[in-house]
């Protein structure tokens, strides 16, 4: 029980970011797993077929630190300088917390010659919190360091979804082969919404007069939701499709890149749907007083009903999944192995840049570099270190074992700065693969 | 094997931590923010008060009025076309009121030993001009009040002196013997009400005070916070061509005064005015009240406000000033609060 109390209050308090499971792309180069990221290099070597899954966990945010929370536990306090601290050092406006997994049930792949085909199914669930620092000093210090200030107290929003999707994918050489020459990767989407919370507008602003006489609050939200009054895990209240397209460049049998555009798409809700909405400005002179000579009254009610949303029911709503562009140069050093592809030393510089803030993706870019080392053809192991995306910075390892060219298993995170550098751990990940090929 | 080991690592990770973390045991620190807002509005107008929701004046015209001394009689003769007229005070607070609805209704209760018979007229004048007139069309017998119906009273003024007439009295001749001890009499009696003012006009060098209590509840009763160095701003906006001195009073539930609103009558500047003495301005006048935690404390505990405040038509170069309708001073209570809360004490 205490470590369910723990994880919950881990997950939430220590914000996670959403991260992007770079390292299956690391150490499981080429299987199905990868392919999730970069698609065009789907290939199994040498082999036929292969049945793959994955699982990916992740937590992150670019505010609030391992190192608060280790702290907690050794002094037993939190200061009025920690929470002054951990202000400071937020950003004003754009702060974020997001947590999430995917599930790889399936993932079947077979090939014909250097022609791969695979079909996968994947549930993800993403959820973000946006927040600004100026709502939670508000409730930390109060509005009057605002007086005679217009300030953002929002975003303040929350999103997630829930989605399962049917994959079918290939992977071709354009021309050339593996060593030299363009290998394409097309994969296409059917998705089903099995639930969603998007808040498309959250605009809180607030202005306090320089003497106090009056408040002005200006407020413009919009909440819609879809099956989670009663969610139901087989049961899907929304449907969309996505693609994902790559295209890696071999330009020497040394060095390749691959270049992807990932998670084109949107899912559309139209069951069990509810939207909630207000928007508006108030000025609050303080609770008037009417009548005072006779029978009082205060306007408590109207107050009240300045911020009471609009509720309907059956407005679709649309959500657009994370789109980005995956970038990633391989740098290919010592004997390859023919049966995985894998060569002995592997350099990975990647850039990863999402085009919309949505559950699973920020606009914040990614840059990252990663090593990988494979020991007689059995072990690939290496380190990843990172910037940016859902992490301030990010530290990972991650390593496989490879049974006679047949059965790999892997596990490995791009972020295990929590247990490296306690300060500048915001999110922690972990990804489990295995892929059984023939 | 290493991979088992790395996959250890994290969960043991995640598990130690979560068997050591205790939130119970964590000290929180105290709470202590600086909040700026307004916390209540009120705007008095002349509408609002209420000890002039109801207007009443009366004449009591007594037996001395006709010549009737104090003794007994065999008889008494009646009295034909009797005229009588007083010049009575309705009011010390105004000079004048002029009404922009209101419903005049005229009683007159007979305590003389006599009937008063139909045909008596009633009249209110000032300066000649008739304010109000009724004939009475029943006999009134002793001892017994007659109301006349409602009138509309629209549009019609009062002064704080009108002159009543009582034209035409007639009574019946009492044939029994009877006595008289002077304090018989026959009150004339107005009533104005369901009113709503156009303007109230007020003669230099008068002062009137308006007093009323009020339930009252201070925002927080739920907190044990204390406020320290904190303070209370009054802003009055005042549209009355005269001077306020306002204090509030909080009471406990039995009627006990625990605190004050100021710690002397805020002194409220009166508007300027023009020739004919209407306000041509809302001037702002602010006063400031230091808040400490005893402070607090009295006004989480008051139940009641009493409100006090004073009106001095001092200091203008007209002789009447006048308050419209909807002429208000706006009162506003702005908190300027330093708020503390002990968590790990409160937990």
């Amino acid at each position: 029980m205490k470590n369910l109390v723990f994880l919950n209050f881990f997950l939430l308090y220590f914000p996670l970011f959403s991260q992007y499971n770079v390292s299956v792309t690391y150490c499981n180069h080429n299987d199905v797993n990868a392919s999730r990221y970069e698609p065009s290099e789907l290939h199994l070597g040498k082999k036929h077929f292969q049945l793959s899954g994955n699982y990916y966990l992740w937590a992150g945010n670019n505010a609030f630190h391992y190192g608060l929370f280790d702290k907690l536990q050794k002094d037993k306090e939190l200061t009025s300088e920690d929470i002054d601290n951990l202000l400071s050092s937020m950003h004003p406006t754009k702060n974020t917390l997001g947590l999430g997994q995917d599930y790889q049930i399936l993932g079947l792949a077979f090939q014909i010659k250097n022609i791969a085909f695979a079909f996968s199914v994947v549930d993800k669930f993403a959820f973000d919190f946006n927040y600004t620092r100026n709502f939670l000093s508000l409730l930390w210090q109060g509005n009057k360091q605002f007086a005679g200030q217009n300030i953002d107290l929002g975003p303040l929003s929350m999103n997630a979804q829930y989605t399962r999707e049917f994959v079918g994918a290939t992977a071709f050489n354009l021309f050339g082969d593996m060593e030299k020459g363009v290998r394409l990767g097309i994969k296409a989407k059917y998705i089903q919404g099995l639930g969603a919370l998007s808040m498309p507008t959250s605009q809180l602003k607030m202005y306090t007069e320089p003497d106090g006489r009056y408040i002005d609050v200006g407020f413009n939200y919009h909440l819609n939701i879809s099956g989670l009054s009663k969610f139901d895990p087989l049961a899907f209240n929304g449907t969309g499709y996505g693609a994902d397209l790559g295209a890696t460049f071999n330009f020497s049998p040394k060095f390749s890149l691959d270049a992807s555009v990932l998670d084109i798409g949107a899912v559309n809700y139209n069951k069990n749907l509810k939207s909630y909405a207000k928007m508006g400005t108030y000025r609050y002179e303080g609770m008037f007083i009417k009548n005072f000579f006779s029978v009082p009254e205060m306007n408590t009610d109207t107050l009240a009903a300045v911020f009471e949303p609009v509720e309907t029911e059956g407005n679709g709503f649309s959500v657009a999944l994370p789109t980005r562009l995956f970038l990633q140069g391989e740098l290919k050093l010592g004997k390859k192995d023919d049966e995985s592809l894998q060569p002995k030393h592997a350099f990975f510089f990647t850039y990863i840049q999402g085009f919309n803030q949505k559950p699973g993706g920020t606009k914040r870019p990614y840059l990252g570099v990663a090593y990988n080392y494979d020991l007689h053809e059995i072990i690939d192991i290496g380190a990843s270190a990172a910037l940016g995306g859902y992490n301030r910075y990010a530290i990972g390892t991650f390593f496989s074992l490879n049974f006679f060219h047949t059965l790999k298993l892997g596990i490995g995170s791009d972020n295990l700065m929590p247990l490296i550098i306690k300060k500048s751990g915001t999110g922690i990940d972990v990804s489990l693969n295995a892929s059984l090929s023939f | 094997m290493l991979m088992k080991k790395l996959l250890y690592l994290v969960v043991w990770f995640i598990l130690i931590q979560a068997c050591n973390f205790k939130p119970d045991e964590i000290k929180l620190p105290r709470w202590q923010s600086e909040w700026l807002g307004p916390l209540s509005k009120i705007s008095l107008s002349p509408q609002d008060i209420k000890s002039i929701d109801s207007i009443q004046f009366e004449w009591g015209v007594t037996v001395n009025h006709l010549n009737i001394a104090p003794g007994s009689y065999p008889s008494l003769p009646a009295f034909n076309g009797v005229n009588l007229s007083e010049t009575i005070k309705t009011s010390d607070i105004y000079y004048e009121i002029t009404f922009d609805s209101a419903i005049i209704k005229l009683f007159i209760i007979n305590q003389m030993p006599f009937t008063i018979k139909s045909g008596t007229n009633i009249l209110v004048k000032k300066n000649n001009s008739v304010l109000f007139s009724f004939t009475v069309n029943n006999d009134i017998l002793p001892n017994t009040t007659f109301s006349s119906p409602e009138f509309d009273f629209a549009g019609k003024k009062l002064y704080n002196e009108v002159e009543i007439y009582l034209d035409n009295l007639s009574t019946q001749a009492i044939n029994n013997p009877v006595t008289i001890t002077g304090n018989e009499k026959l009150t004339i009696q107005f009533e104005i009400k369901n009113f709503q003012l156009r303007e109230l006009a007020v003669e230099s060098n008068n002062r009137f005070e308006v007093i009323d209590t009020t339930d009252f509840s201070f925002a927080g009763n739920e907190m044990t916070a204390e406020a320290v160095n904190g303070k209370l701003k009054v802003f009055v906006e005042n549209q009355f061509p005269i001077q306020q001195r306002i204090q509030a009073y909080f009471m406990d539930s039995l009627f006990r005064i625990v605190d004050s609103l100021f710690a002397q009558a805020f002194v409220i500047a009166p508007s300027n005015v023009d020739g004919q003495g209407y306000s041509i301005d809302k001037p702002l006048s602010q006063s400031e009240i230091s808040i400490n935690p005893q402070k607090f404390e009295n006004l989480k505990n008051a139940k009641y406000l009493l409100a006090k405040a004073t009106f001095e038509n001092i200091n203008q170069s007209v002789p009447v000033t006048r308050m419209r309708r909807y002429d208000a001073f706006d009162l506003q209570v702005v908190g300027d609060l330093q708020l503390k809360y002990d968590f790990t004490k409160n937990k």
